[in-house]
């Protein structure tokens, strides 16, 4: 009997790891056939057994817990709800662009043309003798080309600002209309120092 | 993940996560403050889990969540029965769960707790979410094989409370 005992408790031991492994998914015909043999004559790991069908059984039981429905809707407050639309947005946006580009090209000929009226009208008849220079009408015409540059400039930076939004496809944020546009400087010549 | 996929995946996944958050921490107030970090989590990642994998992710933000919220603790949560009876009462209105069902419930939920967290979201995982031992070697960070052996002898102690509660199998 005791020199039986460590062989019986070998054979519990590998039968219950098959038991676990069966419980994960198929085992090979031969261990199955090995776990049937034993278990037939072993009424403690036949217990084990359904021990473990039940330890299943239960957790399988265990009810599903739905999450509150005010639960959800902070969480859709915070994600879905929380940014617009993007196919919304990603349809209009396009159009909108374009709509302010031609905007800007409009408005930029109207000011052209407003301000070509304003000039003084050119001489249709000979000279006949030099005209003084009228200190105040050039003054008046200095302040009116300043106006008018500035709106000019004002529209520009407006199309520049559009033409950002079309390639970046997003609204254009603060820091980047911060970054202006250069050209990219030449580089200076390199001097030879000349050897003395 | 596009949005309306991210509203699909929550929908799929937010009871799996609220219930194992629920049955980890052995408290609703907690288990719900965990699913909603953890689905907040996943808008945030969006981009990088695809529709495929966002349950076996929600459900590893889920046990890392709970861990570092029982590790701030520094204490086991206990079962508390009251929590317990109403985590059980979940599904009540299912004519077809038992009284017999429902006392099951509430031990193999006590046995649960005997377990480490680590052991406990594993056996949870493979029993409970039917996940596969790679996904919670993945969730878990751990080896492969130590997630078979943490399981097998999770199992077995379990089967032990339930014997030692008086479950005759």
């Amino acid at each position: 009997m005791s020199n039986d005992t460590p062989l019986v408790r070998k054979e519990c031991a590998e039968a219950r790891e098959v038991m676990q492994e069966h419980m994960d998914g198929p085992v090979p015909a031969v261990r199955r056939a090995t776990l049937d043999e034993h278990l037939a004559r072993c009424a403690e790991c036949r217990e084990v057994r359904r021990g473990l069908d039940t330890v299943r059984t239960a957790l399988r039981a265990l009810p599903e817990i739905p999450l509150p429905g005010d639960a959800l809707d902070e969480v859709w407050a915070r994600t879905v709800d929380a940014v617009p639309d993007d196919s919304r947005v990603s349809a209009w946006r396009p159009r909108l662009a374009a709509l302010a580009a031609v905007a800007a090209s409009l408005l930029l000929v109207v000011l052209a043309v407003q301000w070509s009226s304003h000039l003084p009208p050119q001489p249709t008849v000979r000279i006949t003798k030099a005209v003084e220079p009228d200190a105040e009408r050039i003054e008046q015409a200095r302040k009116e080309a300043k106006q008018v540059l500035e709106i000019t400039a004002v529209a520009l930076a407006r199309s520049e600002q559009v033409a950002f939004e079309r390639v970046l496809g997003r609204e254009v944020s603060p820091a980047i209309q911060r970054i202006g546009i250069h050209w990219p400087e030449r580089p200076a010549p390199q001097h030879r120092r000349s050897k003395t | 993940m596009e949005r309306e996929e991210y509203e699909g995946a929550v929908q799929q996944h937010k009871d799996r996560v609220h219930g194992h958050a629920a049955w980890m921490l052995h408290g609703l107030d907690d288990a719900r403050d965990v699913a909603q970090e953890a689905l907040l989590r996943l808008w945030v990642h969006r981009d990088k889990v695809q529709t495929r994998t966002a349950g076996p992710w929600l459900l590893k933000t889920t046990h890392n969540l709970c861990i570092d919220r029982m590790r701030r603790r520094q204490v086991r949560p206990q079962v508390d029965p009251e929590q317990l009876d109403t985590m059980l009462e979940c599904d009540k209105p299912d004519p077809s769960r038992s009284a017999e069902a429902t006392e099951l419930g509430r031990m193999i939920a006590t046995a649960l707790g005997s377990l480490s967290p680590r052991d406990r979201s594993a056996v949870l995982m493979r029993e409970v979410h039917g996940m596969t031992y790679e996904e919670i070697a993945t969730a878990i960070d751990a080896p492969l094989g130590t997630i078979k052996s943490v399981i097998h002898r999770s199992r077995e102690r379990l089967r032990l409370a339930l014997t030692a509660a008086g479950v005759t199998p």
